[in-house]
């Protein structure tokens, strides 16, 4: 039986590459959460995701602030999920700051429900950056067994180094 | 290596001396429960021997309705509230002082199908304090390809009484099956 809060598997990038995935998720637990600490480089590149590398079926509602201006976007139908459609944490070319993703996908293997994400989204440039939170959706009800992280741009790439690992969470 | 619990022992074997470590878990999953055709929902019975709690859970309701917090049963003024809400369009703060719950930062979606569910992280520091009031940390959203909202919040149970139940209360609607919240202890040094 796997334990309430466990590790199921970390990434730490050994070159820049434009995506990277988690496979083989089990479905034994029943959230998921993902931490990512990532930098890159690709000039307004945003960072995406996919599940079970399917390409329906994505949408998203944002609250986000830039340091002056508070802001709600959505977006709808989308082939890809998208962390933030706000520019302020698109990869840079030369970007030395990191930007931290924390993702928890609720009841990723329920196969009653479509799959609700709530996203948290850090970054700080001392004088830039931003802070986000989103919810998602992926309107399948097929569990989640693969996350794709992805620049969806082949000039863009996340940088050698970066970490981010990938938690269960099981309830009662 | 002092054994902190072994109440919650999620691994077999034996603890003598020369066999694999125990390590007790720091996040302890306590209780389920799944609310249907009800308008509230409650953990009761809290054990105090946890330094914060965190719920997380699924819902959907009968209709679009807020929902709102509770705890220990106080169901008079003893609550406030401040939130950033974002409908996709417009983002918007505001507060609510002296109520009967923690309310408007979970808003309840509510879908023919199976297709769309509320998720909320709710997290309440210190829970067992008999010093200071309870401040609750809630996260919260839905998204129906089209319509949807995005809520961070932050609530206040204005007593110094350690937490011993928590209560999801709808504004007059009921719960949809399939919803579930789960409760979790965390653990301290």
């Amino acid at each position: 039986m796997p334990a309430t809060y466990e590790p199921i598997a970390t990434t730490t990038l050994g070159s820049n590459v434009s995506s990277f995935d988690f496979t083989s998720i089990p479905n034994t637990y029943t959230d998921l959460k993902l931490i990512m600490v990532l930098s890159g480089s690709g000039n307004g590149a945003a960072v995406h995701y996919k599940f079970n590398d399917s390409a329906t079926g994505y949408s998203m509602t944002e609250i986000y602030g830039d340091g002056t201006t508070a802001a709600s976007t959505r977006e709808t139908g989308l082939t890809i999920g998208r962390f933030s459609a706000s520019t302020i944490f698109s990869l840079l070319a030369g970007e030395t700051n990191r930007t931290l993703f924390i993702m928890d996908v609720m009841n990723y293997s329920n196969t009653s429900v479509n799959k609700t994400s709530l996203v948290s989204i850090s970054r700080d440039r001392n004088g830039a950056g931003g802070v986000s939170n989103s919810v998602g959706l992926w309107g399948s009800t097929n569990a989640i067994t693969k996350i794709t992280i992805t620049t969806n741009d082949s000039t863009a790439y996340f940088t050698n180094g970066n970490t981010a690992t990938l938690y269960g969470i099981l309830k009662a | 290596m002092a054994v902190v619990s072994i109440k919650n022992k999620l691994k077999s074997g034996s603890l003598l001396v020369g066999n694999a470590a125990y390590d007790p878990a720091a996040f302890v999953s306590i209780a389920t429960i799944t609310p249907s055709g009800v308008t509230t929902a409650s953990f009761n019975s809290i054990p105090s021997t946890y330094q914060h709690l965190q719920i997380r859970g699924i819902y959907q309701g009968s209709a679009l309705d807020w929902l709102g917090i509770r705890a220990n049963g106080i169901s008079t003024n003893s609550y406030s509230m401040h939130r950033l809400n974002g409908d996709g369009a417009t983002a918007t703060a505001d507060a609510l002082t002296s109520d009967n719950r923690i309310d408007r930062i979970m808003e309840t979606p509510t879908s023919t199908t199976t297709s769309v569910w509320g998720v909320v992280i709710i997290d309440v520091h210190d829970y067992a304090s008999t010093t200071k009031n309870k401040t609750f940390r809630i996260f919260s959203g839905y998204d129906k390809n089209g319509t949807g909202r995005i809520q961070l919040g932050s609530g206040a149970f204005l007593s110094t009484n350690a937490v011993d139940s928590i209560t999801l209360i709808t504004g007059g609607q009921t719960f949809n099956s399939g919803t579930q919240f789960a409760l979790y202890g965390i653990k301290g040094a």
